[in-house]
């Protein structure tokens, strides 16, 4: 769990960080959103200690982050940036067994967890004593997300992780980590500049302006109490309803299969998507099946509406 | 008939080599080695076998040209050169064998076909790729070797001059190499840590890189001098000192000189070396648990170590060269026999003690440059 208790931090006599108080749970997944300025990253860094607050404190499991070495902290907390930043003279391996080399791991299980993270993150195994300038940006940035994970940290921090990308990888590279989350019930606190991979992945939306938490909230609350303009302008004023809509799963709303059949949605999809899909084909009703074409419900356009 | 192809770099390079032997003396003929010599044109040189090996090099060499054929044109510029020297080296033996104190000399018009030659050779190996340079170089030097070895150039004046100096010059050679030594290690030592400091300080980069920029404007035999008095002072007022070599004129002042030459391209390589150095891999490798000294061994000094290498390559081609300048106070060294020849006008002892310093800086250029790839580890 990661508690921030009033920390400032200002640069040149302005506040990046004017004042923070934030609680993140164990297992949670927080997005920090707000405008370029906002002080985004200069909270982030707050908790490995790359940027030290000039007054409030940082908690780690209750424990103040400078009761630690800066060194062994970080070793202990995954750290993923935007520019990726892996080391152009190592091997895509060496990259990743960066912080298990650092922790002064034996070489058989830094080889079997580069194998492992490399599966996890799709990457062609080939690429393994690859230089990383021949990589793509999104297997560069697979690459840094396994480095992030090689010591098995419980926390990750990630910068603009996939900010660089172009939206197909992007959206890739956002549901692996959503399944990695899934998977390994890490704490990962990201920065992004974009609503709906915030709204998408997180549990957790922290808007900052000016280095103030302006709202702190669940996805869905975010968007059903905007906490003000701001919030609403992050949120994009037509677009809310739609983002709401996103956020459902079509099987939270669907009725008891109908006699008549209509066409199929698959039920893994949003209530975004499945209004789409009937603006799409000019049908207000459309069946919901599972993988096998079993018809679980009908889906009627009354219920996505009145949500 | 066989389709013309002409290649647009040999066929002119086989022009030139045409007309310069009507323009240039090919090698030039003295009654002794202190007087200036006759022109003597190529076709007058020019005899037996050698004239007629130069001849067949030319024409295949022309034929090469015409018909893009590289491989072709490797092996004819290859017998040209041998023909060359061959030629050469014959005249000089049988004008040598009537008057034994005539000096045969290489004229403008043998560097310039030797020069057009090796052009074509270059031309050639570089459309053939690796193969074709590899069997350039091999050729070249089996040449070489072979011209020299067989006592074909021995009566050319050049080789007369080795003969006489042979000792002086393995002599000259090693004091060379150690003066520039002398000069280079202590320049890494003050070097890199000042390139490292000036980094880190932009401030302290801002002072001493621009400082070390006026030295190198100085001219050398300006610099040299300058030495002269301090070290003269030096060496009065601590006699100790003088006991141990060290004085106004002589090593001591020569390699002084070309360290204060050399901390330039090492410092402000190195400084630019750990400035190219991206952001984000610092931030990386901060972020991820380094150490300040860890990121300096494992990240700084690897991505900064190819520009390293440049510097130092500078510097030891400059210092190579420069330390031929300071046998003029004394330091001896390649430029000592270079000066003798020059002071006395015996141009082929000055050549004698110049070709070494090319030699050494070319061959130092290369061996860095070999170094210098960077490998993934
Ligand atoms: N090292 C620094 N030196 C000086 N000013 C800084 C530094 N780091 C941040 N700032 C300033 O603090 C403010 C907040 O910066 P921060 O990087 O946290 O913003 P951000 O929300 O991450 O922005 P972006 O979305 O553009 O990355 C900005 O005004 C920035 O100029
Ligand atoms: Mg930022």
């Amino acid at each position: 769990m990661i508690r921030l208790e009033q920390v400032r931090r200002a640069y040149a006599g302005r506040e990046a960080v004017a004042g923070v108080d934030l609680t993140v749970e164990r297992g949670a997944f927080c997005a920090l959103i707000g405008e370029s300025g906002s002080g985004k990253s200069t909270l982030l860094r707050m908790i490995n200690r790359l940027v030290e607050p000039d007054s409030g404190r940082v908690l780690l499991d209750g424990e103040d982050v400078r009761s630690l070495a800066p060194e062994q902290l970080r070793r202990h907390i995954g750290y993923v940036i935007q520019s990726v930043g892996l080391f152009p003279h190592w091997t895509v391996a060496r990259n990743i067994a960066a912080v298990p080399a650092l922790l002064g791991w034996e070489r058989p299980r830094i080889e079997a967890r580069i194998t492992e993270l490399m599966a996890l993150l799709r990457l062609d195994p080939r690429l393994a004593k690859a230089s990383p300038a021949s990589l793509s940006g999104g297997q560069a940035q697979r690459v840094g997300v396994a480095r992030a994970l090689a010591a098995d940290p419980d926390l990750l921090l990630m910068d603009e992780p996939f900010g660089a990308l172009d939206p197909v990888t992007r959206t890739a590279l956002q549901t692996e980590l959503a399944r990695i989350q899934r998977e390994t019930g890490k704490t990962i606190v990201f920065v992004t500049h974009d609503m709906d991979e915030a709204l998408r992945l997180a549990t957790q939306v922290v808007v900052l302006d000016q280095g103030r938490v302006v709202q702190d909230a669940t996805p869905s609350g975010l968007l059903a109490h905007p906490a003000d303009d701001r919030v609403r302008d992050l949120l994009g004023r037509e677009d809310r309803g739609l983002r709401r809509l996103a956020l459902r799963p079509v099987q939270s709303v669907m009725r008891k299969p109908g006699p008549a059949s209509a066409p199929a949605i698959a039920a893994a999809t949003d209530c975004r998507a499945a209004l789409s899909r009937m603006a799409e084909l000019g049908v207000s009703v459309l069946d919901v099946q599972d993988e096998h074409g079993t018809r679980l419900g009908s889906l009627h356009l009354a219920d996505l509406i009145a949500g | 008939m066989p389709r013309l192809r002409p290649d647009p770099v040999l066929l002119p390079l086989v022009g030139a080599l045409c007309v310069t032997p009507l323009g240039f003396a090919f090698v030039t003929a003295a009654r002794n080695r202190l007087v200036s010599g006759r022109p003597v044109a190529l076709l007058e040189a020019a005899e037996g076998p050698a004239a007629l090996l130069g001849l067949a090099g030319l024409a295949l060499l022309a034929l090469a040209a015409l018909r893009r054929g590289p491989w072709l044109a490797i092996i004819a510029a290859a017998l040209l050169m041998a023909a060359l020297g061959w030629i050469a080296g014959d005249y000089a033996t049988t004008l040598s064998a009537s008057q034994p104190t005539a000096r045969v000399s290489l004229g403008a018009g043998f560097w310039l076909m030797l020069g057009l030659a090796a052009l074509c050779l270059v031309e050639a190996a570089r459309q053939t790729g690796r193969a074709g340079t590899s069997l350039a170089t091999a050729l070249v030097a089996a040449i070489l070797a072979l011209l020299l070895l067989s006592g074909t150039l021995d009566q050319l004046s050049i080789l007369r001059e080795y003969a006489n100096k042979r000792d002086v010059l393995g002599m000259a050679l090693l004091r060379h190499v150690e003066i520039v030594g002398l000069a280079v290690l202590p320049t890494l030592l003050i070097g890199i840590p000042l390139g490292i400091a000036c980094q880190r300080r932009p401030g302290l980069g801002r002072l001493v890189l621009p400082a070390l920029g006026v030295v190198q404007t100085i001219p050398s035999i300006a610099l040299f001098g300058l030495m002269l008095a301090p070290l003269a002072a030096l060496a009065a007022w601590q006699p100790e000192l003088a006991r141990a070599g060290i004085s106004g004129v002589g090593m001591a002042p020569a390699v002084l000189a070309l360290l204060l030459y050399s901390l330039l391209p090492i410092a402000s390589n190195t400084a630019a070396g750990l400035a190219s150095v991206p952001e984000p891999v610092r931030d990386a490798a901060r972020g991820l648990g380094m150490t300040p000294s860890q990121i300096f061994w494992q990240v700084d000094l690897h991505l900064a170590f190819p520009a390293l290498l440049a510097g130092l390559r500078i510097t030891i081609v400059q210092a190579t060269g420069l330390a031929a300048v300071a046998a003029l106070i004394g330091a001896g060294g390649l430029g000592a026999i270079m000066f003798d020849g020059l002071f006395t006008g015996a141009l082929d002892l000055a050549l004698l003690g110049a070709i070494p310093v090319i030699g050494l800086a070319v061959l130092a250029d290369l061996l860095l440059r070999l170094a210098s790839p960077r490998a993934i580890a």
